[in-house]
């Protein structure tokens, strides 16, 4: 197990080294000069020349590359050039809104997800079955900015009920918080809610179908302790492994939702920056990102190869 | 001919029972009914659409649902019908092609990773692993930012950023045969053995496959339809679905109807594919039979 | 729009500063007191400027101005600094910049300079100096004195970010305490305003104390009020300056900016109420409340600051079609400019066929431009030898809204005369690069077109201007009239030439191809928001001294 753990850790690592170099090179790849972006018409060469030394992109690019990750081992994530700020700075207001966010979101859709799961499995072939599976197949086919101006039309044009954007962080006021994230939180997670619900559904059907659950019911066990105790636990294994790909799935949905609702996380942060070409923070925050998706999806590995000892084989 | 209606071929013996476990349910019937629909608008769209998706009519522009218009016109006078049967051509071939160009690179990648092994599997899902880990609708505003915008190139963007799954999922079947194949082959020479190894490889992924490209055909529609919204998605005029959404969204406040009813046919159609895929993979996988 | 070369005015600094915002008569007098108070000068001439400065909506309200409350305004302007000046670049930031900071000169509703913290101000061609002296009783925030030696300090760190606008500026010398002379490198007609508006002053001792970091992110200025939070991307507030040299401004307790990336989210949120103000919508938010008496729409009208959108043919390369003249004379002929500007915009956007809004000094109406005519479009691209038409490229910014809208229009009318242009969408990078490096096809052509040819249009014209130069020709009788326009020494000669100079570039050469439109630039406001002159005085811009809210 131990040498599995490493094995995973070390290629986790180079998956890491790779979407550094892969995100430089697309970075460069686009066209544009992000301070020729930044100064506008009025750039006039002594201007151009004078941010070009500031942000070093007057370096060789490989140096530019070395520097950036020297930096990082610093905790140093160099100055956006459209914020004129550093990126690290930046970044921890931002991350924050974003797991604000996205943290409920991903809870929401877990948590209701796997109920619906269960209760659509244990009712399988029933009515209920029958309209929980289309809800979700319907909530997987829906785009989220399609239903996020629907409900922003609703919710907020048409009955007031609640902001139309913007962010309160809960600190600031628990209330304001609750009210400004319902809509994106509700469109976030819908997808993935969806998706949980049919996942679990199928893990619990075909669990329930393996030998030991039908001893645990032929020795007379309540139906829903076969269901809770002994089916939705091995059921979970194939949910949770799903878990680290929601989360990139999740971030990415922000950059529709952040942009739709307003909110000054790190999917906005990041359409601006594309759309800016400002290096720094498209690099650090894919560079973050990506971490964050290859520590879950390590995580979920180890975790599975403790549950399911076969996988440790490969 | 008549004998061979009676006693049928096994192979045709399977396809009929593959048919009928694949439209046993309500739902998957509706659902190919949509996708067949759906195709035959696009591909007949000149004969379907009372008019030239293209034309504009300053003078009749966002004109509410009337008999001439039956989903009125958009802010060019454009008829919003013409334009969704003609955006069924975009749309569905943004699908197609994306998740053929997914399918190709990435079985491949995942065959050569798969069989290969050693250092060339490791370089191939490494590499796999690291697109994987960008989120799929920022990798694709990189690659639509720098490959432009027109169908092709969005086609390519969203197929480039789609072909990890379909590598990994290969790679997987490729190991898992070829176990097998060395337990039941053993000892068996190389060129033997490679050949041996392809043909019992090869028609054990095509399945698991076919199921990922189902359900990617409607995935690849909602990521055009997401980078339409960011304003990074097909070249003007083209209509293509996610497009007329992002356009209409302007007029929400006056008129909601454009940028719902494009919002609704994307829905069908990805709901249709997605329902598709599943009864695909209850089919090709007899174990799930029944189990939904 | 009169524009005073050499000109010595004489205004006060408070007159001079906010009274072309003065949001009520009562304010006016107020103000006029004021003046006396603190000992200025002519206060009698002041007074009576400043009542012909009162605008209209302000009359209305002859209860006064109230004070109290937070303005909010909602805007898609997104600056990186807001409070070392030299590094704010952009045009568009000034509705931040003038929250905190203010210049020298100012303009009044018709576009004439005007006094803001100078109070007299000499051109002097013939030596190239300019001498301002400065107004009494102006103090930064944080106390310390508005001096000469605080102009000279500010023009030079101007200088050392390499602004363009202190390019001409050689060298500043401090007569006494409130005067100051700017010896230039050489006469030219735009240095004064550039001089005049475009440099903002910062408190030294600030600077020095706290650093360009934190100056970077806060603000010591004289304006009327002080940066109290910035959120990159985000949002900056502003609370009251309390040392701000009006006795009694400003009204409001403090002003809010949220930054939008979304404009129907940003319409929504007006309409919600989460907002006061939008400042630059677009037009179809323009459209959607023109008829709703709880907004009101506010639009430049003097030329200062305003905008031009047209399409630009790329002519720099012989092997491009719209290398030849005719050929661009063609792209201009083959569309039905009027129709397609008014059905976009509703009627609301004005056309023009020149490098000028209609109706300022530097619109020429012996202009003829280019009535819709297909016939003599198919006529001129045979005789340059494209009888068959071309193929190129119309780049748009962003795949939907009004810009891919009107691309699909041009694309449907050039097809007719045989020009096939696809339509190539690209994000900020992208259309930064096409107008920094060039490009081949069409593009937008975004112009700042107030009334001084020899700054605006030379930054396009020149042959090493920032944007559009590189993919456009620049024939030497264009270049010629920009350096005369540049060195002329009164308005009479300078406005000739510039004339000249517009039926040479549109009607000879069809350079910049077709101007569409004058972005009048609209500010949306709730109508409870008083005296806050927006876009008036300069399209960019507002009066946040004077603004005021009637709750």
């Amino acid at each position: 197990m131990g040498s599995y753990v490493l094995k995973r850790l070390a290629q986790s690592l180079i998956v890491v080294v790779i979407v550094t170099v892969l995100v430089f090179g697309l970075m460069h790849l686009l066209p544009g000069d992000p301070i020729q972006i930044y100064l506008g018409d009025t750039a006039t060469p002594e201007q151009i020349s004078y941010y070009t030394q500031m942000f070093g992109l007057d370096q060789p690019l490989y140096v530019q590359y070395f520097k950036w990750i020297s930096g990082l081992f610093h905790g140093e994530m160099g100055r956006s050039i459209t914020y004129s700020i550093d990126v690290s700075e930046l970044l921890i207001k931002r991350v924050a809104c974003t797991l604000s966010v996205t943290l409920p979101a991903f809870l929401l859709a877990l948590a209701i997800g796997i109920v619906l799961g269960v209760v659509s499995s244990t009712h399988r072939g029933k009515k209920l079955d029958s309209i929980l599976t289309s809800i979700a197949n319907i909530g997987i086919a829906t785009p989220t900015f399609w239903v996020g101006m629907i409900l922003v039309y609703v919710f907020a044009l048409k009955l007031n009920w609640l902001p139309v954007q913007g962010y309160v962080s809960f600190a600031e006021s628990p209330i304001g918080y609750l009210r400004c994230l319902i809509m994106p939180v509700i469109v976030l997670s819908l997808g993935h809610l969806a998706s949980t619900t049919r996942q679990t559904r199928s893990a619990m059907l075909e669990v329930v179908s393996q030998d030991y659950i039908r001893t645990a019911r032929a020795k007379g066990l309540p139906e829903h302790r076969v269901v809770y105790r002994h089916a939705l636990r091995n059921a979970l294994i194939p949910v949770v492994t799903m878990l680290g790909g929601a989360i990139g799935g999740l971030i990415g949905g922000t950059v529709v939702i952040e942009n739709l609702f307003n909110i000054p996380g790190v999917g906005s942060l990041m359409m601006t920056a594309i759309t800016n070409k400002d290096y720094m923070v498209v690099q650090n925050v894919t560079f973050v990102i990506a971490v964050a998706v290859v520590v879950c999806n390590l995580l979920v590995d180890i975790l599975y190869g403790y549950i399911d000892p076969r996988i440790r084989v490969n | 001919m008549n004998k061979e209606k009676k006693v049928l071929t096994p192979a045709a013996e399977r396809r009929k029972e593959f048919g009928k476990a694949f439209f046993e349910r309500k739902t998957v019937r509706a659902g190919f009914a949509i996708i067949l629909i759906m195709v035959f608008s696009a591909i007949f769209a000149p004969l379907v659409a009372p008019y030239d998706p293209n034309q504009q009519d300053l003078l009749n522009m966002l004109k509410g649902p009337s008999l001439a218009h039956i989903f009125g016109t958009d802010a060019l006078g454009r008829d919003l019908l013409s334009r969704i049967i003609y955006g069924a051509r975009a749309s569905l071939s943004v699908g197609l092609v994306s998740t053929l160009i997914a399918g190709s690179i990435g079985i491949t990648l995942g065959l050569t990773a798969g069989y290969l092994g050693k250092w060339v599997d490791a370089v191939i899902m490494r590499i796999m692993d690291a697109m994987m880990s960008i989120p799929v609708i920022i990798l694709a505003l990189f690659l639509g930012s720098i490959l432009g915008k027109g169908l092709g190139n969005i086609m390519l963007c969203i197929g480039i950023v789609m072909m990890p799954g379909y590598a990994r999922m290969t790679r997987g079947q490729v190991l898992a045969v070829k176990q097998l194949d060395y337990v039941t082959a053993g000892k068996i020479g190389g060129a033997t053995r490679a050949k041996n190894a392809l043909k019992h490889i090869l028609p054990n992924c095509i399945a698991p496959n076919l199921v990922l490209a189902t359900m990617n055909l409607g995935t690849a529609i909602m990521v055009e339809a997401g980078l339409s919204y960011l304003g990074m998605g097909i070249n003007p005029p083209t209509a293509s679905w996610g497009s007329m959404v992002s356009d209409g969204y302007r007029y929400l406040s006056n008129q909601p109807h454009i940028a719902i009813i494009p919002g609704i046919f994307i829905i069908l159609t990805v709901w249709s594919f997605n329902v598709c895929g599943d009864a695909l993979r209850d089919a090709t996988d007899p174990r799930l039979r029944g189990t939904r | 729009m009169r524009k005073k070369v050499v000109s010595v005015i004489l205004a006060t600094l408070m007159a001079a500063s906010l009274l072309a915002g003065c949001g009520s008569s009562e304010a006016a007098t107020e103000t006029a007191a004021e003046q006396e108070t603190s000992g200025e000068a002519g206060a009698v001439e002041e007074s009576a400027e400043a009542s012909s400065v009162v605008i209209d909506d302000a009359n209305a309200d002859a209860s006064g101005a109230k004070t109290g409350g937070v303005l909010k305004l909602g805007t898609a302007q997104s600056p990186s600094v807001v409070g070392y000046t030299p590094e704010i670049t952009n045009n568009s930031f000034i509705e931040y910049l003038r929250c905190a900071y203010e210049s020298l000169l100012y303009y009044d509703e018709d576009g004439n300079i005007i006094g803001q913290l100078a109070s007299e101000w000499e051109a002097d061609a013939e030596n190239a100096t300019l001498l301002f002296t400065l107004a009494d009783g102006v103090t930064f925030s944080d106390g310390t004195a508005f001096n000469a030696e605080a102009v000279k300090w500010n023009i030079e760190k101007y200088q050392e970010a390499g602004r363009s606008e202190v390019n001409n500026v050689d060298s500043v010398d401090v007569i006494d305490e409130k005067t100051v002379q700017i010896n230039l490198k050489e006469w030219n007609s735009s240095s004064l305003e550039l001089v005049g508006f475009f440099i903002y002053y910062m408190s030294p001792t600030a600077y020095e104390e706290q650093g360009v970091e934190w100056l970077r992110s806060n603000s010591c200025g004289t304006g009327p009020f002080v940066v109290s939070g910035f959120e990159q991307g985000v949002s900056v507030s502003y609370t009251k300056n309390e040392n701000y040299h009006v006795e009694g401004q400003p009204y409001l307790d403090g002003v809010e900016f949220t930054i939008y990336a979304d404009a129907t989210t940003l319409e929504n949120s007006l309409r919600a109420g989460e907002i006061d103000v939008v400042t630059y919508a677009d037009v179809d938010l323009w459209n959607n409340v023109q008829n709703d008496s709880n907004y009101t729409v506010d639009r430049n009208a003097n030329g200062q600051g305003v905008e031009s959108v047209g399409l630009i043919p790329s002519s720099a390369d012989e092997s491009d079609p719209f290398y030849d003249a005719r050929v661009r004379q063609a792209f201009c002929y083959a569309v039905d400019w009027d129709t397609l500007v008014s059905s976009l915009s509703y009627g609301l956007y004005e056309r023009t066929n020149q490098w000028a809004a209609p109706g300022s000094v530097t619109y020429n109406p012996n202009v003829v431009g280019y009535s819709y005519d297909p016939e003599k479009a198919k006529e001129l691209l045979a005789e340059a030898g494209y009888a068959d038409g071309f193929t190129t490229t119309l780049y748009v910014p962003g795949s939907t809204g009004f810009y891919a809208n009107a691309a699909a229009v041009v694309s449907a009318s050039l097809a007719e005369v045989g020009i096939t242009a696809n339509i190539e969408t690209v994000d900020a990078a992208k259309g930064n690069d096409i107008m920094s490096n060039g490009w081949t096809g069409l593009y937008w052509h975004f112009a700042s077109i107030g009334p001084d040819l020899g700054l605006y249009m030379g930054r396009h014209l020149d042959v090493d201007g920032a944007y559009y130069a590189k993919g456009i020709q620049h024939p030497d009788d264009c270049l010629d009239l920009l350096a005369q326009i540049r060195v002329a020494t009164n308005d009479e000669e300078k406005i000739a030439l510039e004339w000249e100079l517009q039926e040479k570039i549109y009607d000879e050469y069809a350079l910049f191809g077709e101007p569409l439109f004058v972005n009048s630039a609209v500010w949306i406001r709730s109508t409870d928001v008083k005296g806050g002159q927006f876009a008036v005085v300069h399209a960019a811009t507002w009066s946040p001294a004077t603004c005021w809210l009637d709750r």
